[in-house]
């Protein structure tokens, strides 16, 4: 199942509307501080973290009140201008219990390349697919990439 | 008598048969980015007879090869001889007249007329037949048996068109041994255990082991410099390390066996000369690259931070990366470097046994085999797929030939295969050009090894033991933590060109971000060398400021990539068949640079697109199998549960039975004198990897308690684990469970005390002293056990 439903997803969907494969669901993205949901990522910003050996991510959620798969695969695109197009995947999240409506536990987009100076304060499009269970939900949002640590003033 | 061999004659498993490989769970249902592969044939090892090269074509474990190429050196002809599946030892006979194949997939060797070119004689042997050397006067001739760790001599009786093999006769070795090789004077032979990382010095005459030569790292290749010594192509030892706990590997009295740095980054590349008088090491030569700010604990200019333990300068000399094959002629010494594409000539003191470095030449790529053959050397390279001439002289090419299949294009040529590229030749993607996949993972298996990694809490005091990458496709997640898969599991490449290396993404430069343009216009800091990294291993240093140059010229890991792709790959994006980023509006796709995401992507597919699991030659149908079997499903015994079949794995593609894919620790977690469980990740880690599941202080031990200190409760606290696939077993390294403190499939099955137990044994189905927390087996006799061990060596 992971692996029919990821890499449709991941490495994406079929041209040329064989998305029709799937049966619609509705979602939403949330920005997150790397572990709980703030609120809706549409014109937020979004969280620039450094991981675990450097490695700079993006936190997000996705939250569905429209009886969500009970886990899902979520692909991701991001373009910032002047970098190239960046590619992102999770499989398998779960969503979890403890809210209104159904939260998915954290979804990491990765920033492999650059450093956390070239990313800081840029404005970037997110685009996310959400499949699960036979069911897609696609968002897009306009963020901006922020430092979680550096608030700007000296980060230079 | 009589009644007896035409009984033997007519036993079933007296007939000849091959192996057949596992099925690919990675194909084209359902699974998008799977593409049909050019068809390769992998030359491998080379044997000359006169004017002829010939060159066995192994394939691979999905794809065997069938054929040995006889190449003219004179005209370039290129003629196939077809033979059994996957062959891969060539030895010709001391008369010239033989060549001798052995097919490891296929229960039988062949054997081929040099002059005719054709198979005169098929002689049954088991599987896995590998490697094999003739005795000088041609009378005996050993041969190396993978799946059974053992080497044969066998006894000739030669012939106009057979070897005449009148008896045979084994003698146990350690694990998984390859290359073997007689002593000019017949009197010793020498066998290599790639994974049992030692050398088996045999007396010839007797057919008793002399010594056991423990390099603590594979025993990659050899071959005998006069009578007095042995070249041992080999890795770093790694002993006397980090880890401060855990097991004690390799019996030196130390526990644990990481690498003197821990990280990859240590790994070294060396090369031992032993003696054959005794068995010692007289000499090891290492890397002549040893670098640089991931070096945190070991600099070699420094006794205080253990720059003691390492060679002394003037054994840095080995010039490339996983020295893998070696052939000496009089006092000359050529070592391929399999994971660099170089191949290096040496000159050894045949009264010392020291070696000279030479000139270090760039070859196809994958360089295996290598063979002298008059003025010329000979090198096979296995992913290139050609047989490549240089004169010993001069070091300069002279001959090129296409031994294997370039029909579909040179290699590689589409993104797994960038991926397979990388697997085997990571050394250019390094920052010290040194280290590769393949160094720990020989041939997609593991070593006989644990290693520290960076993801513990107590980053100095633990270890995980080498997995074999096998079968990856359908056991996701992978690793022990069950943390990571072909989407995310980019710490591993991390740790061949660590960020900290590249100025613009140096944290410890730049604790807030570089300057925005820092990649194009770098800053006057980029000129400076590095600080000390302040990450890793703090226990094991102090703050004191230890500078080391830049190990590359480029400021972003990116940027080294993409020059390091350019170099090996040609190219510096992929070709877009399979690893591409698709807009998730319109369905284009687009391929994608080969930076780090770029490369770690298409190894990723290589690891899906090929499962590399060797077709196992254990009979399903014996007895104990089949009694072992319905052990192993019994509810009582609980085997199944977690490792159901096919996977024999509870993974995210079989589950059966629902059980948690990460789960507790089902035996003792590992612990250091003060009681901390010293498997505990980094919090780090587990923030990054969320799939990482680790106990909170707080779940553990309440609030209040962990405020104060958040580390209070470490020795309750519990890291989740995956299930290991079962699959392939019988090919591992014998240490196994997380940190490899179980030696054996006795071991892992056994509670303590088990009356299954050998001598010496200790059994490890416990958990802090309760037994059977590891599948219920202390109610079971020791003939049960033995017949469980006898269907698991049959996954």
């Amino acid at each position: 199942m992971w692996s029919a439903s990821l890499l449709v997803l991941l490495l994406g969907c079929p041209r040329g509307g064989e998305t029709d494969d799937y049966e619609p669901f509705d979602c939403e993205l949330l920005a997150s501080d790397g572990e709980l949901p703030l609120g809706p990522l549409e014109d937020a910003d979004a969280e620039l973290i450094l991981g675990f050996q450097g490695f700079l991510h993006v936190p997000l959620h996705v939250t569905s009140d429209d009886d969500p798969p009970e886990r899902i695969d979520v692909a991701m695109t991001l373009d910032v201008d002047g970098f190239d197009r960046l590619g992102g995947q999770q499989p398998q999240v779960p969503f979890l219990d403890g809210y209104d409506e159904p939260v998915s536990r954290v979804v990491l987009f990765f920033l492999t390349s650059g450093n956390v100076g070239e990313w800081r304060d840029r404005d970037a499009h997110l685009v996310a697919a959400a499949v699960g269970e036979g069911r897609r939900c696609v968002r897009e949002a306009d963020i901006r990439l922020v430092d979680a640590v550096c608030d700007g003033e000296g980060c230079e | 008598m009589t009644l007896f061999l035409l009984l033997l004659a007519c036993r079933p498993d007296a007939e000849f048969r091959t192996l057949e490989p596992y099925p690919n769970p990675f194909g084209p249902d359902g699974d998008p980015r799977f593409v049909e592969q050019p068809r390769r044939e992998n030359p491998l090892e080379i044997a000359v007879a006169g004017a002829t090269a010939f060159v066995s074509l192994q394939g691979s474990p999905d794809f065997p090869g069938t054929e040995v190429a006889a190449l003219s050196l004179e005209s370039g002809d290129v003629e196939r001889i077809e033979v059994g599946s996957g062959p891969t030892g060539v030895a010709v006979h001391p008369d010239g007249e033989l060549l001798l194949v052995l097919n490891r997939f296929s229960n039988w060797a062949s054997v081929i007329d040099v002059e005719s070119r054709r198979v005169v004689e098929e002689i049954p042997t088991d599987f896995y037949a590998i490697e094999a050397a003739f005795s000088p006067d041609g009378r005996t001739v050993w041969v190396t048996n993978r799946a059974k760790d053992e080497v044969q001599v066998w006894d000739l009786d030669p012939g106009p068109r057979t070897l005449g093999v009148t008896s045979r006769q084994s003698v146990p070795v350690a694990s998984n041994p390859r290359d073997v090789a007689v002593s000019p004077d017949g009197r010793t032979v020498a066998v290599a255990s790639p994974t049992g990382l030692s050398v088996a010095l045999i007396d010839a005459e007797r057919r008793t082991e002399r010594f056991r030569a423990n390099l603590g790292a594979p025993a990659n290749g050899l071959a005998f410099a006069g009578d007095d010594w042995l070249v041992v192509p080999t890795l770093s030892r790694s002993t006397h390390h980090l880890p401060t706990s855990g097991p004690d590997g390799d019996g030196d009295g130390s526990p644990g066996d990481g690498t003197p740095n821990v990280n990859f980054q240590d790994l070294q590349n060396e090369i031992a000369v032993i003696r054959v008088a005794d068995g010692g090491e007289a000499h090891r030569y290492t890397s002549d690259t040893i670098c640089c700010k991931d070096y945190r604990d070991v600099d070699p200019e420094n006794r205080a931070l253990r720059g003691d333990l390492l060679p002394s300068r003037e054994d840095w000399i080995v010039g490339g990366a996983l020295p893998e094959q070696v052939a000496v002629d009089g006092d000359e010494v050529w070592v391929t470097y399999s994971a660099s594409d170089q191949l290096q000539r040496f000159a050894i003191d045949l009264a010392d046994g020291s070696l000279t470095p030479g000139p270090v030449v760039e070859t196809g790529h994958n360089p295996h085999g290598v063979a002298i053959a008059g003025r010329r050397v000979l090198v096979t390279a296995r992913l290139g797929e050609t047989l490549d001439a240089w004169d010993r002289d001069a070091v300069e090419p002279i001959g090129s030939w296409v031994a294997g299949d370039l029909a579909a294009g040179a290699f590689p040529a589409t993104d797994a295969e960038i991926g397979e590229l990388f697997n085997n030749v990571a050394a250019p993607f390094t920052v010290d050009g040194d280290q590769a996949c393949t160094m720990c993972h020989r041939e997609g298996g593991n070593i006989d090894k644990a290693v520290s990694m960076p993801l513990f809490r107590y980053a100095a005091a633990s270890s995980r033991m080498t997995m074999a990458y096998r079968g990856a496709a359908d056991t996701r997640p992978w690793f022990f933590e069950s943390a990571m898969d072909d989407t995310n599991f980019r710490p591993v490449i991390n740790e061949f060109a660590r960020v900290e290396n590249f100025c613009c993404s140096d944290v410890t430069l730049w604790p807030s971000g570089a300057p925005s343009d820092c990649s194009t216009n770098p800053p006057p800091e980029c000129d400076l060398p590095n600080a000390t990294s302040k990450d890793g291993f703090m226990p094991a240093r102090d703050d004191a400021y230890f500078p080391h140059e830049r190990p590359s010229p480029h400021v972003s890991r990116d940027a080294f990539f993409l020059a390091a792709a350019q170099q090996v790959i040609g190219r510096t994006e992929t070709y877009g068949d399979a690893v591409y980023v698709e807009d998730l509006i319109t369905g284009d796709r687009e391929p994608i640079p080969l930076d780090f995401d770029g490369i770690t992507r298409s190894l990723g597919l290589f690891l899906l697109q090929e499962p590399a699991l060797l077709p196992n030659p254990f009979d399903p149908a014996s007895a104990a199998a089949r009694r072992g079997q319905a052990l192993f499903e019994r509810a009582d015994v609980g085997c199944s549960t977690c490792h159901p079949a096919p996977t024999f794995t509870a993974s995210m593609q079989n589950n059966p039975f629902g059980v948690p894919v990460r789960m507790g620790p089902v035996v003792s977690p590992a612990r250091d004198e003060d009681g901390n469980n010293v498997d505990m990740l980094s919090d780090g880690f587990a923030a990054t990897f969320p799939d990482a599941e680790i106990d909170t202080c707080a779940e553990v031990c309440g609030d209040e308690a962990c405020a104060e200190d958040p580390y209070v409760c470490d020795d309750l606290r519990d890291v989740r684990f995956g299930a290991p696939s079962l699959r392939g077993i019988w090919d591992r390294a014998p240490s196994m469970l997380h940190d490899g403190r179980a030696k054996s499939l006795r071991e892992v099955l056994c509670t303590p005390g088990h009356p299954a137990l050998l001598p010496g044994e200790r059994g490890y189905n416990e958990r802090d002293g309760v037994p059977d927390t590891h599948g219920a087996t202390s109610h079971l006799d020791p003939d049960d056990i033995d017949d469980l061990i006898a269907y698991l060596l049959t996954l």
